[in-house]
């Protein structure tokens, strides 16, 4: 894991605007459905336990008049409820969406050959089973990239070296054999490295 | 966000709800001085008696049998208070309240009538209180001079307020049953110019019901100087002829001419196509072909006129109108 990585705090909320769009929306649906289901229900129940009752003791009017007073409360209620359901679906997405725009920029760093970076995810984010896993991606990765680079080195090295050998005149032929035949090493090994990947 | 913040939104958020919805079940309660408790709707309230709705009907207590009286809400409670403090005649007491009811419910017309009944009384408060003494010294003056028999005191006292009705609202008035019916109207007077008729029935005044009063009380409520205008509400018999070529998709517009609307009161009148048709806006219609509408759904009701025998039907209304007497002094 790299040195460098900074604890951070996450200041924005609604982060995957369209995204979080999409859930505050559905979180809404699903209250208002939830609301209208119960109001039908308890209508339902109360009209056919006690509806013939009430219409002979109340006055119509009054009865009407209490029924739009249960419709307006209901619906105040949602009225009221709805901003925090809002409030609460910005909080619990960006516990995803959070995540998801750390994973895209993250993913875009390393498409640009940068693998020294880590995701760390804050206390309570979703998708830390997938960070983890491309943390753990990451961590087998970079020793074989590392190990393939130092190799590369040692070939490159070798190589300047032979030239210069080859350029020498007093070199003599087992020299330069031992020199071509440390190159052929340099490249055997670089090539089981690179065999250690399926593309 | 810190839980602590999102705690707090939700008991922000949360308790005024949960204070809406919290159970408020009650009923009319009476309890009677043989130590009965009925449970009701108060339906009517009369002087000396009050209908009761109840799941076995409706039933009428006698005022003077009932020991204690709780009504459903705060606001009625209030009204209900305000109505025996006027009839203690402590109207400050009344006033305010008639205001708290207002308060609790700005829409309430009984609320609205007694406040606006009470500014006039309590305005011409002083006025009536030396009137009172002049006509208490005329009185005792005239009780010096000769011995009157008490009925017949009573019998000129009527025939004088009947007098006093015929100049300031232009009507006499005759006990017709339980309710006091307008007898004769002069077509110039301010009654009639309000749009009362003859054999209209006055069954309020103030919003006050005067069913079950004497010729006496009710002579003594229109005669009322509290102020110059005066809140009656009348009962009249409407003959409509339905539309002859209705069919099932008639609308009630084109069937009476009016529309109707199911308000807190009951049956109401509403988009009058023509006065001609003798509806009002905002009439009240009690009973149609005889049959109370008071338990009867809008459905029903539409019903009932649209399957009326013989291509009429006969609409019972209540009608609010503000008189403003020309003469009151």
């Amino acid at each position: 894991m790299p040195e460098n990585i900074k604890p951070f705090r996450r200041k924005h909320y609604f982060i995957a605007r369209k995204f979080q769009t999409k859930y505050v929306g559905l979180f809404l649906i699903f209250m208002f459905l939830t609301g209208a289901l119960c109001s039908y229900i308890i209508y339902y129940t109360i009209m056919v336990l006690l509806g013939e009752k009430l219409a002979n003791v109340y006055p119509q009017g009054r009865l009407i008049a209490i029924i739009n007073t249960v419709n307006l409360r209901i619906l105040l209620s949602l009225v009221l409820v709805t901003p925090l359901v809002v409030i609460i679906s910005i909080f619990l997405s960006h516990k995803i969406a959070g995540p998801m725009f750390r994973m895209e920029r993250f993913l875009t760093t390393m498409a640009t050959g940068d693998f020294t970076q880590h995701i760390t995810l804050r206390k309570g984010d979703e998708l830390k089973t997938l960070a983890e896993r491309i943390n753990f991606f990451l961590d087998s990765i970079r020793p074989m990239i590392s190990a393939q680079k130092s190799q590369l080195n040692e070939l490159q090295k070798d190589a300047e070296e032979l030239k210069t050998n080859a350029e020498a005149k007093h070199i003599d032929k087992p020299e330069l054999a031992k020199g071509a035949e440390k190159l052929v090493n340099d490249v055997k090994s670089l090539a089981l490295e690179m065999e250690k990947l399926k593309i | 966000m810190p839980s602590k913040l999102l705690i707090s939104f939700i008991i922000f958020f949360l308790s005024p709800v949960t204070c809406h919805l919290s159970p408020a079940l009650y009923a009319d309660t009476i309890y009677t001085n043989d130590g009965k408790e009925v449970k009701g709707i108060m339906v009517e309230d009369y002087k000396d008696r009050i209908k009761l709705s109840t799941p076995d009907g409706e039933i009428i207590l006698m005022k003077k049998d009932i020991r204690e009286l709780y009504m459903d809400t705060e606001e009625d409670n209030l009204i209900k208070l305000a109505e025996q403090a006027s009839e203690r005649s402590d109207y400050s007491k009344a006033y305010g309240l008639y205001e708290k009811a207002l308060k609790i419910n700005s829409d309430s017309k009984r609320a609205r009538d007694g406040v606006v009944f009470l500014q006039g009384m309590l305005f011409r408060k002083d006025q009536a209180i030396k009137e009172d003494a002049v006509r208490r010294q005329e009185e005792l003056e005239q009780a010096q001079g000769a011995i009157v028999p008490a009925g017949k005191t009573e019998e000129k006292g009527i025939e004088e307020d009947i007098e006093k009705l015929k100049k300031t609202l232009g009507i006499t008035v005759r006990m017709d049953g339980s309710f006091p019916t307008v007898g004769a109207i002069s077509a110039e007077s301010v009654a009639y110019e309000a749009g009362m008729r003859q054999g209209d029935k006055i069954v309020g005044v103030w919003g006050r019901l005067t069913g079950y009063l004497s010729l006496k009380e009710v002579m003594a409520m229109l005669l009322e100087k509290s102020s110059l205008e005066l809140k009656l509400t009348i009962e009249r018999d409407v003959d409509l002829a339905l539309n002859p070529r209705r069919n099932i998709l008639t609308g009630m517009k084109d069937l009476i001419g009016a529309s109707l609307n199911m308000d807190f009161d009951g049956l109401v009148v509403s988009n009058v196509a023509s006065p001609d048709t003798g509806l009002r806006q905002s009439d009240l219609i009690v009973a149609i072909n005889g049959k109370s509408t008071r338990y009867m759904p809008l459905k029903s009701a539409v019903k009932a006129i649209r399957t009326s025998k013989g291509g009429t039907v006969r609409l019972t209304i209540r009608r609010e109108m503000l008189i403003w007497r020309k003469d009151w002094s």
